[in-house]
């Protein structure tokens, strides 16, 4: 089974696992202080895990130095020979609880050192990421527009759906002391402006409903979701472009991000989720053409009502039509009629 | 099925190439579109027709260099693994 002298001929001795003697009554009261055979836990060791724990605990030899000696006063000579024997099992197997303990006591120290570091690291390149995140992003941007209660939502998604009776459609304007615009409002203050957590929600929402009706079909693949995200996503980029290409064209001058078109090119998606929804109930062809045409319209009405600002910045004074204005209601009514050729694409 | 985000980005790289291969002496001058003429000055805005020159010479100096690297990246990739 275990075979001591085969370790020890290669110069190993096999009692410099185990601790010195003034430590083995300290926290280490194994098998070496007991006559009795080792615990019963302790497997039989095998000459491969022999191998590398003598490897292992080759880098220590001073240890092996002391060790016969401490043996040597504490055991008359027989004893040490079966103590031996005994003890090659519980030696070989007993530094790996040993060294944890140790591990445990004494590298307390460069643990905490070791979580320290990993904290800094932590900390270093979370604001690593974060600085580089607003250079591309602009996030006080971004978080503006998620500034967003449950009365906006509501109303907003009633103003959506039901966009005739709504009256005001101007944007609050935050003023600072003086008087002077300092941008807008955010949506929490403001039921006009545009936010971007409809749009978001509304956009997961569109490609789980889409991933349900093709599970109704019997047809679901994970790679529908993945279509239907980047065919509705290359959609509301299209529309972004030109709108943002038009708005260079007519050389509106606008003050505008683009996060707010990326929000008015999203609202489609309300009416768009109604309309699947109500095709998935298992409604007739009739109605859920009809339901597509007023959500488009709907759609459409609330862009050219809610665009009008930005199309139109000068709307109070100019009454004249200039060939100019005339233009940008041109293109604000392309604008508003382009989604109904978008939300076709989408709802189909 | 519609168009997705790569198609969406072909789309994109293939109108660059189309706008930065025109030519100027050979066609842009000739349709009367070259960059080269002086805008009149004091004109309270610049017409569409003068915005668009301004963007397809833009497009053809600055994005002249970029669009070479990105064809070849595309052709490669469409090579092996298209």
């Amino acid at each position: 089974m275990y075979q001591p002298n085969s370790y020890q001929s290669q110069g190993y001795d096999p009692n410099h696992y185990a601790s010195p003697p003034p430590h083995q009554k300290g926290y280490a009261p194994g098998p070496q202080n007991s006559r009795s055979p080792p615990p019963l836990q302790h497997p039989v060791p095998q000459h491969p895990i022999l191998n590398f724990r003598a490897d292992a605990a080759s880098p220590t030899p001073q240890m092996a130095h002391h060790q016969p000696q401490g043996n040597m006063n504490y055991y008359p000579q027989q004893q040490q020979q079966q103590q031996q024997q005994q003890q090659q099992p519980a030696g070989a197997y007993a530094p790996p609880n040993s060294n944890l303990y140790s591990q445990f006591g004494f590298n307390d120290p460069a643990a905490q050192m070791g979580m320290q570091f990993a904290g800094t690291a932590m900390a270093q390149g979370q604001a690593y990421v974060e600085q580089n995140i607003n250079r591309w992003v602009n996030v006080p941007a971004v978080k503006h527009y998620f500034n967003v209660n449950n009365l906006y939502v509501i109303n907003k998604l009633r103003i959506l759906l039901f966009p005739w009776r709504h009256s005001p459609w101007n944007r609050m304007a935050r003023r600072s002391d003086t008087g002077q615009m300092e941008g807008y409002s955010p949506p929490r203050e403001d039921i006009n402006s545009p936010d971007l957590y409809i749009p978001v929600m509304a956009f997961v929402t569109y490609v789980l409903l889409c991933g349900l009706a093709a599970g109704r079909k019997g047809s679901f693949h994970p790679e529908v979701l993945g279509f239907t995200a980047s065919a509705s996503l290359a959609i509301v980029f299209t529309e972004v472009l030109l709108t943002r290409l038009g708005i260079y064209l007519l050389s509106i001058p606008s003050d505008t991000s683009v996060l707010d078109l990326v929000a008015y090119s999203g609202y489609k998606f309300v009416g768009v989720i109604v309309t699947t929804a109500v095709k998935q109930l298992g409604f007739g062809g009739m109605v859920t053409w009809g339901l597509y045409l007023y959500t488009s319209l709907c759609c459409g009405f609330f862009l050219l009502r809610s665009m009008r600002y930005l199309a139109l910045p000068e709307a109070g004074t100019a009454s004249t039509m200039n060939p100019q204005r005339k233009r940008r209601m041109w293109f604000l009514l392309m604008i508003a009629g382009s989604q109904v050729f978008f939300m076709f694409l989408l709802t189909k | 099925m519609t168009l997705g985000l790569g198609q969406l980005i072909y789309v994109l790289l293939l109108f660059i190439n189309a706008i930065a291969v025109l030519n100027e002496e050979r066609f842009l001058g000739r349709i009367g579109w070259s960059a080269q003429q002086e805008p009149g000055f004091g004109e309270q805005g610049q017409s569409i027709k003068s915005k668009i020159v301004n963007l397809i010479s833009a497009v053809r100096t600055l994005l002249r260099i970029p669009l070479i690297g990105i064809n070849i990246l595309v052709i490669m990739y469409e090579l092996i693994l298209g």
